[in-house]
């Protein structure tokens, strides 16, 4: 298995609203995949998709190398899930929440659930109802762990919670995480991006960009040409520049496609008389909003 | 399967305190079941005690059902490694063992406390329990299935029961309620209902725990609601009787035979005919003879299907009718139609239709009446003197004689046991003419609310008008031995001269 | 606890740039010959990183000679080989290119810059010596 999951040209409606359409990805086995996406872009549809809660109006998906479909006992024991909109059995004692999950799982480790009780700071006999939201989760987050699975799901997992508790739960996360895939959806940027291997990016149900973290930070700069003399504007910029400004002597732009050369060149090609090139790194946040903002303006 | 045996523990370790309820009540009731022949007015805490126990098994069903909820889409355990026959299987057994074993151990708790031997009635009371669990269970379990939480239960059964009275009284006002007086024949009906009733139950339940189609399975509670209805609707009299008259009989009928009496003024009958609302028709009266009837048995008519033949081709049929009738005196009551060996000239009475009537009353038609029969076996009679004590009755059975104002009030039971008919019978010592009174189970359907009872009422409970020299006091019963059919074949007659 | 500090700056590989961080320390001295250093797992859990970026800088040091594997004890910090200038000069790049960067689009001649930098170190020499004291206090990244 080289991919945990894998998407063919997946859609999804309910009646006959869109929510999906056409998503196609791959999640290769052992990385951290990150999917971001505004509010109502379709994040948990996918994952419920995935996780055969829904079934999709058209297209595939393979989970583990099953198709998500036919996801039955033996490969949910291979899958953690855990989402913000869970409910969980309130009655039950954390405790008793994980002793009575054990032996659904032929890998559960109870050394492992002890210690993950410890990392998180969770008492055996509170019941769940009376715990706090973040408190929720880190329970959530060690029943999906203890059975050491090979996919582990989250629904933004980080809504709601403070500062610390997120980090609590990404270190336990992280603790875990070799031999493992990992598949996230966040709308937190910041969290994600120290950690994620990949990521996809979601707008109203289709899937702009999926690739390595890494190429996606490497393509993007921005770019600030600075002149002598305010320049003379081109009529038609290039495509792979979004988000052109000029005030004064100064045109920035955010390069999509950025190579030392190949950028350096076309800048030279438009610009002749640039005095000064700078390309500056962006983070995720300022990528994706970038990217919203643009094709917010397309429509 | 050691998945089910989990879910079961968790289940029942949660939900105890409404299982103890529920063992508690069983208890309560087992122990009012042990005293009742001794206390027979414990009728009505009989009543309430088992309504209450109906209602909580039914709130136990639906929060174990609830327990592990179908509906929705963020249950914990769809994305854990459940199998789903595991877990239908570990509701369907925590529901066996904390619902129908507490009522079955109550019930033979009951019969042994009253001196009876639960072994013999086992296997009456294995059959109740397969009834409780598929017209009582199954459809609650069903439609626990469907619904998120208690409330919205709640709401939608109450829907329900509100939407089939109205279907009732509905049909009651159009149809007249005699076509819901299904005689002998009602018990064949009820068990194909009822046959509807838990096949939809099991398959809604397999539906939404194999797949979680909750729209779908939504429908098919709807229909489930409305097919034994629907059936019932549909389904002929006639072919719930074939079913009846197909079972061997346990006496044979074949001797019992139907004639006309050709000797008999055919004027002679006074009686008029009983109409339903909206129905323009005009009755005819023939004298006939049943006879071939067992000594010491009785049979009566349950219904008549009346067809006519003109010699033109034109034909109308009556179909099975209950207000078609043979009858021995211009009562009507039951008692008319009670033929006895011998007894009497009976008279066979029958609705034609006005207009059909009317253009054919002096062609030559030809007649055909088809009868069906039930036969009643011998009498058990037992003599009950006016006392508080309690009178046994053959077979496990007790009765209280009681005379209230002067009015003996005969309150008898049985075992797990009905009578197709009763007869209260007071009888003058000197002379006087004998005053009957009596009642046919299957003519007259009681609803019983109490499922549970072990106790059969066999007598209404009314009193009745004494003759005014002293007299003695029987009470009979006999059972349904035979169900048959019998023809009558005219040719040439001509309908005016009924 | 993390023996070093990384600044993470967007737009370029987490990766180099741990890598980086952690040679810096090594070359530095500030870990000494034996120390151990951090495993995959504490490395990822405190930085917040993939495990398996965690784990490709632990080769990568390994396979530089800059780390070893004690029976035992597991990775530790190996001799440091005396660095070359070039060496240096590779693990200052990015500073001095920032530096030249802004400077130049501040107007600042190669001269004026010189100046400064000569400046600051003579203030930095006499405050301390040596490359161990250099390293200002409230850097270490305590975890």
């Amino acid at each position: 298995m080289n991919c945990a999951i894998r998407t063919y040209d997946l859609t999804k409606a309910f009646r006959r609203t869109p929510v999906l359409n056409g998503i196609s990805l791959e999640v290769p086995a052992g990385s951290i995949y990150a999917l971001v996406g505004p509010n109502g872009a379709g994040k948990t549809t996918t994952i419920k998709v995935l996780m055969n809660i829904f079934p999709p109006t058209s297209g595939r998906s393979e989970v583990l190398d099953a198709d998500s479909r036919r996801l039955g006992p033996r490969h949910f024991a291979q899958i953690g899930y855990v989402s913000e909109n869970q409910e969980l059995p309130d009655w039950m004692t954390v405790g008793y929440f994980l002793d009575y999950l054990a032996p659904f799982y032929p890998t559960w480790d109870h050394a492992l659930a002890g210690d993950l009780l410890r990392q998180f700071q969770l008492t055996p006999d509170r019941k769940l109802k009376d715990l706090s939201r973040g408190m929720r989760m880190k329970a959530a987050l060690a029943s999906s762990l203890a059975y050491r699975p090979k996919l582990i799901v989250l629904d933004e997992p980080f809504t709601g919670l403070d500062a610390l508790v997120r980090d609590e739960l990404i270190e336990g996360l992280l603790a875990r995480a070799e031999n493992t895939t990992i598949f996230i959806s966040s709308h937190d940027l910041a969290e994600i991006e120290s950690f994620a291997s990949h990521i996809g990016y979601l707008e109203q149900g289709r899937l702009r960009i999926s690739e390595e973290l890494e190429t996606l930070s490497a393509r993007f700069r921005e770019i600030v040409l600075t002149f002598e003399t305010a320049p003379e504007l081109p009529r038609e910029w290039p495509e792979t520049w979004l988000q052109p400004e000029t005030a004064g002597t100064v045109v920035r732009f955010v390069e999509t496609q950025f190579d030392p050369e190949q950028t350096a060149a076309n800048a030279r090609r438009l610009f002749p008389d640039f005095r000064d090139m700078a390309s500056n790194g962006m983070p995720l946040r300022s990528i994706f909003v970038t990217l919203a903002k643009a094709s917010r303006d397309a429509r | 399967m050691r998945q089910t045996l989990r879910i079961l523990r968790k289940d029942v370790r949660h939900l105890w305190p409404r299982i103890a309820v529920v063992v508690f009540l069983a208890a309560v009731y087992a122990y009012i079941e042990a005293i009742f022949p001794r206390n027979p007015m414990l009728m009505f805490a009989e009543g309430g005690c088992g309504l209450l126990l109906m209602l909580a098994a039914w709130f136990v069903v639906v929060s174990v059902i609830h327990e592990d909820r179908l509906t929705g889409n963020n249950q914990f355990w769809i994305t854990r490694p459940y199998s789903w026959r595991s877990l239908l299987l570990a509701k369907a057994l925590f529901i066996l063992l904390f619902l129908n074993l507490p009522v079955l151990l109550a019930q033979i708790a009951g019969l042994a406390g009253a001196g009876l031997s639960p072994a013999h009635y086992l296997p009456k009371l294995l059959w109740r329990q397969l009834g409780f669990a598929a017209m009582s269970l199954a459809p609650v379990a069903a439609l626990a299935a469907v619904t998120a939480n208690l409330v919205q239960f709640a709401m939608t059964f109450l829907a329900i029961f509100a939407g089939l009275y109205a279907l009732f009284l509905g049909m009651a006002v159009t149809v007249g309620t005699d076509a819901l007086a299904w005689g002998s024949a009602g018990p064949v009906v009820v068990a194909c209902q009822s046959a509807i009733t838990s096949l939809f139950g099991v398959s809604i339940c397999v539906l939404q725990y194999s797949r979680r189609a909750t729209t779908a399975a939504r429908w098919l509670v709807a229909c489930g609601v409305v097919a034994p209805w629907i059936f019932a609707t549909l389904v002929p009299w006639g072919a719930a009787f074939a079913v009846l008259a197909k079972r061997s009989p346990a006496v044979d009928p074949t001797a019992v035979r139907l004639s006309l009496d050709p000797a008999r003024d055919r004027n002679a009958w006074p009686g008029g005919s009983v109409v339903r609302p909206h129905q323009d028709v005009v009755g005819i009266s023939l004298p006939i003879h049943v006879t071939g009837i067992p000594a010491g048995m009785e049979t009566f008519s349950e219904r008549v299907a009346v067809t006519v033949e003109t010699p033109g081709g034109e034909t109308w049929s009556s179909g099975w009718d209950s207000l078609n009738a043979i009858r021995r005196s211009t009562q009507v009551s039951f008692l008319s139609k009670q033929i006895l060996p011998g007894a009497g000239s009976p008279w066979l009475e029958a609705n034609i239709d006005r207009s059909f009537f009317n253009k054919f009353s002096t062609t030559p038609v030809h007649l055909r009446i088809t009868v069906a029969f039930t036969l009643l076996g011998k009498p058990t009679t037992t003599r009950l003197t006016v006392s508080n004590r309690r009178q046994p009755l053959p077979d496990d059975g007790f009765c209280y004689l009681q005379s209230n104002t002067g009015f003996p009030s005969p309150l008898c039971f049985a075992a797990l046991r009905k009578a197709a008919e009763y007869m209260v019978r007071l009888q003058p010592l000197e002379t006087g003419d004998v005053q009957e009174y009596e009642s046919v189970e299957s003519l007259q359907p009681t609803g019983t609310l109490n499922v549970f009872s072990i106790w059969e009422r066999l007598s209404s409970g009314v009193g009745y008008k004494p003759p005014p020299s002293p007299y003695a006091v029987f009470f009979e019963t006999r059972q349904a031995v035979a169900h048959f059919e019998r023809v009558l074949d005219l040719q040439a007659v001509r309908l005016g001269e009924m | 606890m993390i023996p070093f500090r990384v600044a993470f700056r967007p737009g370029s590989s987490l990766y180099e740039q741990v890598v980086y961080a952690a040679k810096k320390a090594l070359v530095s001295g500030q870990l000494r010959p034996g120390d151990p250093f951090p495993s995959v797992r504490t490395l990822s859990t405190a930085l917040k990183i993939n495990p398996n970026t965690a784990h490709k800088v632990i080769t990568q040091l390994l396979n530089e000679g800059l780390l070893e594997v004690m029976p035992g004890t597991g990775t530790v910090v190996a001799q440091p080989r005396e660095s070359t200038a070039a060496e240096r000069a590779r693990l200052m790049e990015r500073e001095v290119e920032q530096l030249a960067v802004e400077a130049k689009q501040i107007g600042m001649s190669l001269q004026e810059i010189t100046a400064a930098l000569a400046s600051h170190w003579r203030r930095l020499e006499m405050q301390g010596d040596g490359p161990a004291a250099s390293s200002p206090k409230g850097e270490r990244r305590h975890k």
